[in-house]
């Protein structure tokens, strides 16, 4: 009889363990894959979505939010460096917009001759950028953790549109990194070999099919670094061709750039051209309905950049409606009639 | 009271509106500014930080971005600018004297810079300032300029053999006479080179030797130069300055006394950016001289000064101040009791 209830005991023992053994392999299954699942789903059908969007506010805030944790998911056998290298590019951005409030803060200070105001925006500014830099940065390692030892070696090979996305915003990350920590006094220490790096790493994409953005990067390296320019080659000219392809495409992305170069090079006028063209193709070039934050997010660049030239010349920004148009455009007469005769 | 209080009011009243009106008085004067990164870059950042302590002096400072020095020295000459800042080979032709800062070899540590910085910032030098029509305005160091080498050897071999480095290929810029003069007297083949060429020929190995502060180890990616076998001689062949140089009689008085203090305030600041620059470096790549090989070099950059000095380059005064600091830190050092000193 003990024997029996023994050999029962073990029986339903055995059983225990075989199916806390399944519970746990299911598990293990469930958290190892649910890692998987959920970044192919943020990468794949999350960022996508976003960009069909146009809150830019609300897509740094987002990224800003979330930015500390996407990590986390390396722990549950996850890849998200690619999600990284976008989420830190927003939140950098978000940091930027911060600076650059603090620049007008500057500006309208200067402008009425108030130094310790001018001075506090200026310090202000300095951290905000460095905060920039650091986000940035990071957006940058993470694209050398996604693809190890190639941005500015080699090209990886790309399996999807996705890859060669994300590349380019790794790409951007790290050339917006340095430039924002040499304007923080290089308090962020980001390495400077980066932007020839990024340059480099532009041409690993098909110039055309994204929007003239690789190009319009390698100009920017090339106007800063001449000893790195090919034989030939005019960046300016590299620039306004790469300018012309993606407003063919609606895609006004690359226009920002090149305004930044243009500012970098102190011609005002042509960032003024390139701010008018960006309001008169609006009706013109409708936006890619799948890339409507990144038009969104031109237009608040080059809307930032033009509120520094109207504070520094008025002391006040852009006028609301006023995008385009600058203080000292030629006024338009207005029509009247000859009311003499009646007076 | 009331009557005490009223006068008081027109009092107050007064004085805010004689603040109102110096302050509106400001002057508005154009500062091109040199930075190979254009309104991007450190040195125009740094320049906006001036603008705000000009503001302070009564002169409101329009900036101009520049990408190449030459282009705005050219347009401060065409009077295109009230004041400029650039590095301290330009500045030479405006002012001699501080000009000669950058002397081959004649600052070896930061601490020698800054006295003679200091020196020159007071009111005593105020004269030695100013070259008519223009004011050096300020003088903020870039950093220490070294050797980069592509073989280690090149120093190694050189302390035995005392004689002439007659194989070795050394990039020297084309606008500055100091380095071709450096250059002749070590009886080197002259490759001559802008800027923009002298990094790109060392990472090509079409020069065996180049040279600049510890920020273009990175930024030009010269590790790729410097191969397996070479390295950063840890000798500052100079110190690069950024001078700010104004026309003299567009400014108020005291402008250029204010600015050179302001700029001396921010002398720390300036090396500790050096300094990080320098530390990222890998130790593994600094290569440190002997002490006969130090005191061969110092022989050859005394020799380029006295050279450059006859030749009009260098400005005798300034190489006497770099001295004596020299021999203030280190009495024991051979040129402190040599007939042709400094």
């Amino acid at each position: 009889m003990k024997i029996k209830a023994r050999r029962k005991l073990y029986h339903w023992l055995m059983w225990l363990i075989l199916t806390l053994f399944l519970l746990y392999a299911t598990a293990m299954l469930v958290i190892n894959n649910s890692g998987k699942l959920l970044v192919d789903f943020i990468e794949e059908q999350a960022v996508p979505y976003v960009l069909k969007t146009d809150d830019v506010a609300m897509g740094c805030v987002m990224a800003e939010a979330l930015s500390l944790s996407i990590p986390s998911l390396a722990q549950i056998n996850a890849s998200p460096y690619k999600l990284a290298v976008i989420f830190e590019f927003l939140s950098g951005s978000c940091a930027e917009f911060k600076a650059r409030e603090e620049e007008l803060r500057y500006i309208r200070a200067l402008h009425v001759k108030n130094v310790t105001e001018a001075q506090d925006a200026r310090i202000l500014q300095k951290r905000y950028l460095n905060i920039a830099a650091q986000r940035q940065f990071k957006g940058y390692l993470n694209l050398e953790l996604a693809y190890p030892g190639m941005p500015g070696n080699t090209c990886p090979q790309f399996t999807s549109w996705n890859d060669e996305f994300y590349w380019l915003v790794g790409l951007m990350d790290g050339l917006l990194a340095v430039l924002n920590d040499l304007a923080s006094e290089g308090s962020a220490k980001v390495p400077l070999d980066i932007s020839l790096k990024v340059g480099r790493g532009a041409g690993c994409l098909n110039n055309t099919q994204w929007w003239g953005i690789p190009s319009a990067i390698q100009a920017a390296i090339w106007v800063s670094f001449p000893g790195n320019k090919p034989e030939g080659i005019d960046p300016l000219i590299v620039l306004d061709q790469a300018m012309q392809t993606g407003l063919q495409q609606g895609m006004r992305i690359v226009q920002v750039i090149a305004a930044k170069i243009y500012i970098g090079l102190g011609d005002v006028d042509r960032v003024k051209a390139i701010i008018r063209e960006n309001v008169a193709t609006k009706n013109s070039l409708p936006a890619d309905l799948n890339f409507l934050f990144l038009d969104k997010m031109a237009t608040l660049q080059l809307q930032a950049i033009s509120d520094s030239m109207w504070t520094e010349a008025t002391g006040k920004r852009t006028p609301i409606g006023g995008l385009g148009t600058f203080w000292d455009d030629p006024d338009n007469k207005t029509d009247t009639v000859d009311i003499f005769d009646i007076l | 009271m009331r009557v005490f209080i009223d006068q008081f009011s027109r009092l107050l009243l007064a004085i805010v509106m004689s603040l109102n009106c110096c302050v509106a008085l400001a002057e508005t004067k154009s500062l091109c500014v040199f930075d190979l990164l254009g309104a991007n870059g450190p040195i125009y950042a740094q320049m906006k930080d001036y603008k705000i302590a000009a503001m302070g002096w009564g002169v409101d400072l329009h900036l101009k971005p520049y990408i190449s020095e030459v282009q705005a020295a050219a347009d401060f000459k065409a009077g295109l600018c009230d004041a400029v800042s650039f590095t301290g080979i330009q500045s030479r032709q405006f002012n001699p004297f501080t000009g000669s800062l950058d002397a081959m070899g004649a600052l070896p540590t930061y601490a020698h810079l800054k006295t003679v910085i200091s020196t020159i910032s007071s009111p005593q030098a105020a004269s030695l300032m100013i070259n008519d029509p223009y004011e050096v305005a300020g003088i903020i160091p870039i950093g220490a300029a070294y050797l980069f080498v592509n073989n280690r050897s090149l120093v190694s071999k050189n302390e035995d053999t005392q004689g002439k480095l007659s194989g070795i290929r050394i990039a020297v810029m084309d606008n500055d006479p100091a380095q071709i003069e450096l250059v002749s007297l070590l009886g080197t083949p002259l490759m001559s080179v802008t800027i923009a060429e002298m990094y790109k020929k060392f990472n090509a190995g079409l020069v065996d030797v180049c040279y600049g502060p510890a920020v273009v180890y990175q930024a030009m990616e010269l590790h790729k130069g410097l191969g397996s076998d070479g390295g950063v001689i840890r000798f500052p062949v100079a110190q690069l300055s950024l001078q700010i140089i104004i026309r003299q009689a567009e400014f108020p008085a005291e402008f250029g006394l204010k600015s050179r203090n302001y700029a001396l305030s921010q002398f720390d600041k300036a090396v500790q950016l050096a300094q990080s620059y320098e530390h990222r470096i890998a130790p593994q790549w600094w290569l440190n001289i002997s002490e006969i090989n130090q005191q061969r070099y110092h022989d050859i950059y005394r020799k380029t000064r006295l050279s450059l000095r006859d030749k009009g380059v260098y400005d005798a005064r300034m190489l006497r101040i770099m001295h004596l600091v020299r021999c203030k830190k280190n009495s024991q050092l051979s040129e402190c009791i040599a007939a042709d000193k400094e």
